[in-house]
């Protein structure tokens, strides 16, 4: 019983993590313009997260340090304020956009004034944060965000063409012209990042330090970390197939959530939209709460301060005032009225950027024999994780040229 | 070195922007993503009434969305006007009138969410701004 809740917290991170707001309208719109073309990158993103999760999971567990810790240590404090200082502005951002499409979501199923439910759900989702313990909320929404299954359901009930699907498996882009290459390259790049996003680290490692995992839990921290990313790599896969499906032959680019949502229950009548709805508050929440509590964990990490979810406010008022901060702020860069969907465009994007810069100290501690004993990285975690190191640098480098020359994926 | 190996990574990356920015402006053919996103919008918009037709949608979900392909439609218009001072082709100019027409079936559609025949009108309204700004395209 007790793995079976331990393996909750992979789920969260995977559904709020993996099946975010970017990730919905990122992989449906990547769908939408090259069918199952950009599939391999949904199976190389989770394949790069389970590596690095077990990893930071395994440090936290051996080492005792969290993922900020490690950057720290491994960057000084120069580089290392660098980092912290744009990843906790992207954890901002993220919030803020997951906070916005909550809101949509609302609107969608109550009808009532959005601008009203914007405040009112961030007031409901940080008194949620304050009251419950750490494990409670993790049930919560990680079991709530299941009901994302309807966007699989839909696409199995739609007709999809298997062996094109199996095509898009390879990294070919068969069927794509030279003028639309950059476009496929920025969705290459924006999946893979989205999938990767270093808030998903962040929060695994200091969830396992908050659950007291000793090395005895090693085995079940790697069931979690690959279950958890299998899990929402499938889900990203039925919202590619939506996007295949529904909106390639129709010529429809989707911008706005509502469009993305009705398609996720598109077979069904009112029950199955409202369930796809209620599926996608549960993980916009989710990956709201992760990024707030994210930015405390890294601010207090870095400083080397007390936090942690599980201890009383009290004892940890900088950890906790700020997540409260990171949850404000967020309402009012939603509330100024940049849409969501902008927002996640330049999470994706820069978080990419940031993202070997947290990735790379994982690695160095990981292989390190004097910190991690027995339990360093063996040839192939070390080869693995060098492969994936170099292919998120590479896509770093590209990330933002891409965006630029593509003006943020325009068809 | 590990240090200097991330200095490294940082200015490729500057540097990667800088090529970037250098090259964005070349590409791109305005009025074509112009007339796209209008004929995604007509498209979405079809699909919408569809499910519409089909009483798949409850009037929450329904009106909610309607207020947001509002915001759509905006948003395009705006582009529009950040980029185009004036349709310069002709094409453009013909491609007008369709997109008056679709901006008329959005602002009428949250009166028209129970009446089969008003919304059969519009899919098939949609469907020929959608094809005549297809050929519109096709001639850019």
């Amino acid at each position: 019983m007790k793995k079976l809740l331990g393996i909750t917290l992979g789920i969260m991170t995977a559904l709020g993590g993996f099946v975010d707001l970017g990730q919905i309208v990122f992989t449906m719109q990547a769908g939408a313009m090259f069918g199952y073309q950009l599939l391999w990158s949904i199976v190389l993103g989770p394949a790069g997260i389970i590596l690095y999760m077990e990893m930071c999971g395994r440090i936290a567990v051996v080492a005792g340090e969290p993922v900020f810790t490690i950057v720290r240590k491994e960057l000084g404090s120069r580089l290392g304020w660098m980092t912290l200082v744009a990843s906790n502005l992207l954890n901002l951002i993220t919030c803020a956009a997951e906070i916005g499409g909550m809101a949509i979501v609302l609107h969608l199923l109550t009808g009532w004034p959005e601008k009203l439910l914007l405040f009112a759900s961030t007031i409901v989702l940080a008194t949620i944060m304050l009251l419950l313990k750490f494990k409670w909320i993790e049930r919560s929404f990680g079991l709530a965000g299941i009901l994302m299954v309807m966007f699989a359901i839909s696409a199995f009930c739609l007709k999809v063409d298997w062996p094109q699907m199996a095509r898009g498996l390879l990294p070919l882009p068969h069927d794509v012209p030279a003028n639309r290459a950059a476009l496929y390259a920025f969705f290459a790049v924006g999946i893979f990042s989205a999938l990767l996003m270093a808030y998903e680290v962040h929060f695994y490692s200091s969830g396992a330090i908050e659950e007291k995992w000793k090395p005895k839990d090693l085995g079940e921290n790697f069931m979690v970390a690959a279950m958890g990313s299998i899990l929402g790599s499938l889900l990203t896969v039925a919202l590619l197939v939506l996007g295949t499906v529904v909106f390639l032959p129709r010529h429809i680019f989707p911008e706005i959530l509502s469009t993305t949502i009705l398609v996720g229950a598109l077979p069904f009548a009112h029950r199955g939209l409202q369930i796809a709805l209620l599926g996608v508050l549960a993980t916009l929440a989710g990956a709201a709460i992760e990024t707030a509590l994210s930015g405390g964990y890294n601010l207090c990490q870095f400083l080397d301060i007390p936090w942690g979810k599980t201890q009383p406010p009290g004892k940890v008022k900088v950890f906790t005032v700020t997540w409260l901060t990171m949850m404000a702020f967020g309402l009012l860069i939603a509330a100024s009225g940049i849409r969501p969907l902008v927002l996640v465009n330049i999470s994706v994007v820069f978080g990419m950027v940031v993202l070997p810069l947290t990735y790379y100290p994982i690695l160095r501690v990981a292989c390190d024999k004097r910190i991690m004993g027995k339990h360093a990285n063996n040839v192939f975690d070390k080869t693995m994780g060098t492969i994936f190191l170099v292919l998120i640098t590479v896509a770093a480098i590209a990330a933002i040229p891409l965006m630029i020359v593509t003006h943020s994926g325009q068809p | 070195m590990r240090r200097r190996i991330s200095y490294i990574f940082i200015i490729t990356l500057v540097l990667g922007g800088c090529l970037g920015c250098s090259s964005g402006g070349i590409s791109v053919r305005q009025e074509q993503t112009e007339i796209k996103s209008w004929i995604s919008l007509a498209l979405e918009i079809e699909l919408f009434v569809d499910q519409l037709l089909r009483q798949r949608l409850n009037d929450e979900f329904a009106n909610g969305h309607i207020q947001y392909l509002k915001g759509l439609r905006d948003d395009i218009r705006s582009n529009e006007k950040k980029h185009t001072v004036e349709p310069s082709s002709e094409a453009m100019t013909a491609a007008n009138d369709q997109i008056r027409q679709l901006s008329e079936v959005i602002d009428l559609l949250p009166t028209a969410l129970h009446n089969d025949s008003l919304l059969n009108n519009y899919k098939s309204r949609l469907e020929r701004v959608a094809s005549e700004l297809e050929i519109t395209l096709a001639r850019l």
